[in-house]
């Protein structure tokens, strides 16, 4: 082995000095540019986890705000009324995001049929009406299928009554507005992982001797399922939260989650924070079960087409 | 094969007319004069406009929302460049912690939010339930994802590390290579998020109607408080307002559209 | 005189011992290179040299001045760097003239403008790097760095991203560009080769230490151990047990044998010209021949080992594969390794 230290310098006597005042320089820097980080960790404190920490904390208080209980909670599962509010929520939640991940799944793929150009424009339609949502789009279907909707009265004087039964301010209403926002997010969910899907894949079947069948069976439905289970959760997480098409729709006519919450918290009459928040606390719980479901899925997602 | 592909034509026309007649219907609405049992409008007229664009109200909802999202994107963007740049350059470590924050609004419904902010600002040391201050604190959190992504991305795009390296090797200081290297190649993509930003908050009425409601009307508090009164008038609201959305949606999708066709800024 | 000196530098991120002890020593104009395969910490010790990278313990020097704890700005090195880093919202021109104005310095277009005739860019000064190819984008990176006329400069696998062809000729350009200005350079590479084209003086590194140093010629032809010879050329290398048995001889110690493929020589069975005085004989089958254009490589099996051979392609001199041969020995190619 050569030696390569003979010709080592004598360091300088005042380099330890030296060294120390660098390292304290050093530490100066890493402080200043820490002092930048403040304004943020002062918006997530006093608006994101503080009050994350302030709800679940107060869902755990009695209606005085003083005595430390498991009331709130009790009192929500006791009761037949909040209990109705928390089915009507999952079960407009689940049967939304399923009709629109089944609409979602033959769209995307029919998108898949046309030339890159249309499919383009399709995507950029998905995209457009995703945008609206909320007051508007509530807005929208009233003057649609209201009471004095175009439709109604138009169907109504033509002498077709497919609306006659039809009352946009219930459940059926709900439904209709809820998919009508939730295709376009579902098409954009999806459609990417059609794109996954190689060309090679099918000739490499055909190749094996499969048909078109056997390979979605054996390849293509096994390949987008965590994507559709994905879409399905996020979808669900975006239907239970929803509160302003619900809000503008039905007020507070239809007993949701959400308006439940909204009322306890900030009405006028029916105030009480403290349930209000245990409430919050479970519809928080579900929405974070549902995105670690969706993380998980999109891991599997990447692994799977890398 | 022609037969599918009529199936498939089918299928994506009767999907586009679903998404498309609600818009039609109402921009119909919005400039219809006579119309009760006609499948168009007897008449045009385009005085629900001109009714919109004379009420101060509107123009005073429209100055709220945009006082909201000017003070709320800037803030954003002036807080989360610095702090998303030194976390990623300097202290690597902690960067699965900003993340969390950051993302975790993702998963929270304003609805919930809504819950705690009241909680803490209605009483207490700082009082500011009821003001637009809690919503632009509010609005910070709602927009942090998108702000995040595109911020982050942004600079792992323009391998913002190594190009702070090259500057501060020949001579540059930490913000020197911040401003000059870093910040002229992260704007577009700042933009593109920032746009987002502004979208959404365009048509965030949860937190609005939560936390302020009438005392500090934003656009949608006026839509929602107009809804159940004329509705020719309340159509032109929701076009007009719908049209402001489409087109900071649409130099969204541009920008992005060109930056994946432009040559990759860093090869190798 | 030494010019660069590092002295004893120890790194490691949590209990993982990145580079361990190393010291090295470089005279002014010296052309070095570190090879190793990836993760050997040889970019790790030129980030060091840099001051992109903190060091634990040791120490480095520059024309006599301890730069260990100074901020890179300060350290008056240049680097380029295996994608270049270039300004993406810059020219050519201001690219290359950034550093001079960061220290605002005078002259700086006609600096520039020199430096951009050196590496022959005439006419790109207003392009944007994104419209330069591979090739042109690494000359701006290097020129951005040799413009700072820094005291050392540091390449880190600069001309890795590049197809075999310009590669080729940079590795000529840069060499040419290095003696003209009569720059200390530190190169870093995983590729053998072209650290033997390029380098005065090789330091071979592995698991974070240097594991032999010297010229090309002193790294090829006496590898100090298994890992040189196997990384540095194709060599084979057996247990002295095994060689002892198939020389039948006992005159040769060490722990192992590294002989370099191309000068064993082969001899097909019943020729009788064999110099048994100055090459040992080894009897072999050929197992496989495969050729690489000029040369031919053969793998020959034989009672207790494999060998490769290579031998240069001349026309219809093949051996085929399953002959039985000889093969022969150069006493003095092999080399005894200690470990």
């Amino acid at each position: 082995m050569v030696n390569v230290r003979t010709m080592k310098p004598i360091p300088p006597l005042l380099a330890n000095i030296e060294e120390r005042e660098v390292l304290r320089k050093i530490k100066k820097q890493k402080l200043y540019l820490l002092a930048l980080l403040l304004p943020f960790i002062l918006f997530i404190i006093g608006f994101e986890i503080g009050p994350l920490v302030a709800m679940l904390k107060d869902s755990f208080y009695a209606d005085d705000g003083i005595q430390v209980t498991i009331q709130q909670y009790l009192t929500i599962f006791k009761s037949k009324f909040y209990l109705q509010a928390i089915q009507n929520s999952l079960v407009i939640s689940l049967f939304s995001a399923v009709t629109s991940v089944i609409i979602a799944v033959i769209a995307a793929y029919s998108f898949t049929k046309f030339s890159q150009k249309i499919q383009n424009r399709l995507l950029m339609i998905a995209n457009m009406t995703s945008n609206f949502e909320g007051i508007p789009l509530s807005f929208s279907y009233i003057i649609l299928l209201g009471n004095n909707g175009l439709f109604t009265l138009l169907f109504s004087k033509l002498g077709l009554d497919i609306f006659a039964g039809f009352n946009l301010y219930s459940w059926t209403g709900l439904i209709l507005v809820y998919i009508y926002f939730q295709i376009p997010l579902a098409i954009m969910l999806i459609y990417p992982s059609y794109q996954g899907i190689k060309k090679q894949w099918k000739e490499a079947s055909s190749l094996l001797n499969g048909t078109a069948l056997s390979f979605w069976i054996h390849i293509g439905i096994p390949v987008l399922l965590p994507s559709i289970a994905g879409t399905f959760s996020i979808l669900f997480a975006n239907a239970m939260g929803a509160y302003a098409t619900a809000y503008a729709l039905v007020g507070s006519n239809y007993n949701l989650l959400s308006l439940q919450i909204a009322s306890l918290v900030s009405s006028d009459v029916s105030l009480r924070p403290q349930l209000g928040s245990a409430m919050g606390v479970l519809l928080a719980a579900t929405m974070i079960g549902a995105m670690w479901f969706n993380e998980r899925m999109m891991r599997r997602i990447r692994r799977d087409l890398r | 094969m022609k037969s599918s592909l009529a199936f498939h034509k089918v299928i994506v026309g009767l999907l586009v007319i679903y998404l498309i007649i609600p818009l039609v219907g109402t921009f119909l609405f919005s400039m219809a004069g006579k119309w009760d049992h006609t499948i168009l409008p007897e008449s045009y007229t385009v005085k629900w406009y001109i009714e919109l664009f004379q009420d101060e109200r509107f123009y005073r909802a429209l100055q709220h929302t945009l006082f909201l999202i000017v003070v709320t994107v800037g803030l954003s963007v002036v807080i989360m460049l610095p702090t998303i740049f030194i976390i990623t350059v300097y202290f690597g470590k902690w960067e699965k912690w900003l993340q969390a924050a950051s993302m975790l609004p993702y998963g929270i419904p304003p609805i919930v939010g809504a819950v705690g902010l009241i909680k803490v600002y209605s009483d207490g040391p700082i009082q500011i339930a009821g003001t637009p201050w809690i919503l632009v604190g509010a609005y910070f959190i709602t927009i942090l994802p998108f702000m995040y992504q595109g911020i982050r991305n942004s600079l792992r795009t323009v391998n913002a590390i190594q190009l702070v390296d090259a500057a501060e090797l020949l001579g540059a200081t930490k913000f020197q290579a911040f401003r000059t290297v870093v910040f002229p190649n992260i704007i577009s993509g700042i933009l593109v998020s920032t746009l987002l930003s502004v979208a959404l908050l365009f048509s965030e009425f949860a937190f609005a109607n939560l936390l302020v409601g009438g005392r500090f009307e934003t656009i949608q508090i006026y839509l929602a408080d107009k809804l159940n009164k004329s509705g020719h008038l309340t159509s032109a609201i929701v076009i007009t307002y719908y049209s402001i959305i489409l087109l900071l949606t649409g130099t969204v999708l541009k920008l992005t559209f060109r930056k994946e066709n432009a040559p990759s800024l860093l090869k190798g | 005189m030494s010019y660069v000196t590092i002295d004893q530098v120890t790194k490691g991120y949590n209990h993982q011992v990145v580079l361990e002890n190393i010291s090295l020593t470089l005279k002014k104009g010296e052309f070095a290179t570190l090879l190793g395969q990836s993760g050997c910490g040889k970019s790790t010790l030129l980030r060091s040299i840099a001051g992109l990278e903190d060091v634990n313990e040791g120490s480095i020097f520059i024309d006599g001045k301890d730069i260990t704890h100074l901020s890179p700005r300060n350290r008056e090195v240049g680097m380029v760097f295996q994608s270049y880093a270039l300004f993406p919202n810059m020219t050519v021109f201001e690219n290359i003239a950034y550093g001079l104005k960061m220290k605002k310095a005078k002259d700086i277009k006609s600096r520039v403008t020199r430096m951009i005739e050196l590496v022959d860019l005439i006419g790109k000064e207003q392009s944007y790097p994104h419209q330069l190819s591979g090739g042109q984008q690494q000359r701006v990176a290097l020129s951005r760095a040799l413009v700072m006329e820094p005291k050392v400069l540091l390449l880190d696998e600069p001309l890795s991203a590049l197809d075999a062809k310009i590669r080729k000729n940079l590795q000529k350009e840069l060499k040419r560009i290095q003696k003209e200005l009569d720059i200390t350079t530190i190169f870093v590479t995983h590729d053998q080769e072209e650290a033997m084209t390029m380098s005065d003086r090789i330091f071979v590194m592995n698991k974070g230490k240097i594991v032999q140093s010297g010229s090309p010629t002193e790294i090829y032809t006496s590898p100090v151990n298994t890992f040189v010879a196997k990384f540095i050329g194709n060599y084979n290398v057996l247990s002295i047990d095994v060689f002892r048995k198939l020389v039948q001889s006992t005159e040769i110690d060490g722990n192992e044998v590294a002989i370099r493929p191309e000068v064993l020589q082969l001899v097909a069975a019943g020729e009788n010209h064999l110099d048994l005085q100055a090459n040992w004989d080894i009897k072999g089958t050929i197992k496989d021949v495969s050729m690489t254009g000029n040369v031919l490589r053969y793998e020959v099996e034989t009672e207790e080992s494999a060998f490769l051979v290579d031998d240069l392609h001349h026309q219809g001199k093949m051996l085929e594969q399953g002959a039985q041969v000889h093969i022969l020995v150069p006493k003095k190619e092999c080399i005894m390794l200690a470990n």
